[in-house]
């Protein structure tokens, strides 16, 4: 998934994705690596939404 | 002659005296307050009644309660209704008719029951909420999806008051780190002005609702205030139709404003509206990591699952190895017995067969290609013995009738002309004479 036009909203729903699909055993075991690169990257992408002030946003909110 | 004329003091005197002979006993009444002010420690108000269509006044009477009285009704009115006594409040009073020669017809308020004016304001609640539901947007603003990532938080509170300070300290207090962005769209929060600055700071955040996640309205303070401004049917139509979800805060216990009717969440404080936010941010940071452990867990699992398949299939490798091993030098031994049964001997001995096999094989495959060479060369040479050129190079010919070979005497008539092939050339001749010999 590319990261330009990612949401919150999309990170997570793909996450869930992933997750069903890994605990059904639905992942091929050659993709099981990127798959777990991708995970990690909407985990990250998701925490730093949740945890990490947004220069950009806090700016045109805040003022 | 003339009657002596009485002084104003001398008849309102007597009006008194009439007064306090005819109203002996006290009455209760219900009647709308138009207007409440109080003056050291006593409550003056003003009682109205207006024309059920045409909205004017038919009557009016001064009110009040004396200070004794209005030390215990009106914690005791607040305390049950949540508001304080305000201007357009219906009451039922108990009241004592009394006239003074200076201050003329008043009633002195010697009891209240605030249920009624509870259920007065209850009244007028449901009624706005009933017309709501009659133009179907009474639920609208509840089911409003709360967006996953609850942060940009437009905030509508006074100003002054401490209530936003307080909710954004809450907010940002929050130990997981959570980051919230808030602004303040300022608005009264109490008295007349409530329902038009409320609904100015909503159209504000309506200019840019994709900058904002959520709305809050909140209300710091403890006291009971007047929040009559907030039970109107316009403000209530905006807060219920508002294209984002909002959280009210307003600050009071005892029960809900219109808004928080139609509001997609109400909470009691502003803090708890902080709480809220928090909790629910936590709850997606929770998801998150939930997330993240159980595809740890489920590749982990899977991997561990592919790797024991692996090794299981490692595991019985060598006995399958053997079997193979085993069962194709048999047959390789079978198939060298078949092929080169003469060379028997020399395997018979060896542990290594297969080896001895690869390295015979060339030898075998050169003596074999040398008995082929050699079978060529016999059918090569018979081949020349039977080629015709040869055969008439040793003196034999052959005699051609009409194209055909002639291979007996009874082919030929007398005169036939008669064509002798020798091996280097031709010769024509004229059967003059045929004799058969005996085979």
């Amino acid at each position: 998934m590319k990261k330009e036009g990612l949401t919150y909203e999309k990170a997570m729903k793909r996450l869930e994705e992933i997750v069903e699909k890994v605990e059904n055993g639905q992942m091929d075991i050659d993709s099981l690596s990127a798959t777990l690169k991708e995970a990690q990257e909407l985990v990250a992408f998701c925490r730093d939404k949740l945890t990490k002030v947004d220069a950009e946003i806090k700016k045109i909110l805040e003022g | 002659m003339m009657t002596k004329a009485l002084t104003l003091l001398e008849l309102n005197y007597m009006v008194n005296e009439v007064f306090e002979q005819s109203f002996t006993r006290s009455y209760w009444l219900s009647a709308e307050v138009s207007e409440v002010r109080e003056n050291r420690g006593h409550c003056y108000m003003e009682f109205v009644q207006k024309d059920e269509f045409s909205n004017s006044l038919v009557a009016k009477a001064r009110g009040m309660v004396w200070k004794d009285k209005w030390q215990m009704l009106r914690p005791y009115f607040e305390r049950t209704t949540g508001q304080p006594l305000t201007a357009g409040m219906t009451l039922l009073v108990q009241v004592k008719l009394t006239f003074h020669p200076l201050y003329g017809y008043a009633l002195n308020v010697v009891d209240i029951d605030p249920t009624y004016t509870l259920g007065d304001i209850a009244r007028r609640r449901q009624e706005i909420i009933q017309k709501l539901r009659d133009e179907g947007i009474d639920q609208m603003n509840k089911e409003l999806e709360m967006p996953r990532l609850l942060q940009r938080v437009a905030v509508i509170s006074s100003a002054t008051a401490a209530g936003y300070g307080d909710f954004c300290n809450q907010l940002n207090a929050n130990d997981k780190g959570l980051v919230f962005y808030t602004r303040l769209f300022p608005a009264l929060m109490q008295g007349d002005g409530v329902e038009s600055s409320v609904i100015a700071a909503l159209d504000a955040i309506m200019d840019d609702a994709l900058d904002w996640d959520v709305v809050v309205i909140i209300r710091g303070g403890g006291s009971v205030s007047d929040l009559s401004g907030f039970d109107t049917l316009k403000l209530a139509e905006h807060v219920a139709q508002f294209p984002l979800p909002i959280i009210t805060g307003i600050g009071h216990e005892r029960d809900d404003t219109v808004i928080d009717m139609v509001a997609h969440t109400r909470v009691k404080t502003p803090t708890a509206a902080a709480e809220l936010l928090i909790h629910h941010q936590e709850a997606e940071l929770a998801l998150l990591e939930s997330c993240s452990d159980r595809i740890r867990g489920a590749l982990e699992h899977r991997l561990s699952e592919e790797l024991a398949r692996l090794n299981l299939i490692v595991a019985r490798m060598p006995a399958i190895y053997n079997l193979f091993y085993q069962r194709e030098n048999q047959r390789l031994m079978q198939l060298t017995h078949q092929i080169h049964r003469d060379i028997d001997g020399v395997l018979q001995t060896s542990k290594n067969k297969l080896d001895l096999v690869a390295m015979q094989l060339p030898l075998h495959i050169k003596a074999m290609m040398q008995g082929e060479q050699h079978k060529l060369k016999l059918i090569s040479m018979r081949l020349k013995a039977v080629d015709p050129k040869n055969i008439l190079r040793q003196g034999y010919s052959i005699v051609q009738v009409g194209g055909k070979v002639v291979r007996s005497v009874s082919q030929l008539r007398k005169g036939d002309e008669m064509v002798t092939i020798v091996a280097d050339g031709k010769v024509i001749s004229n059967v003059t004479e045929m004799e058969k010999t005996n085979q």
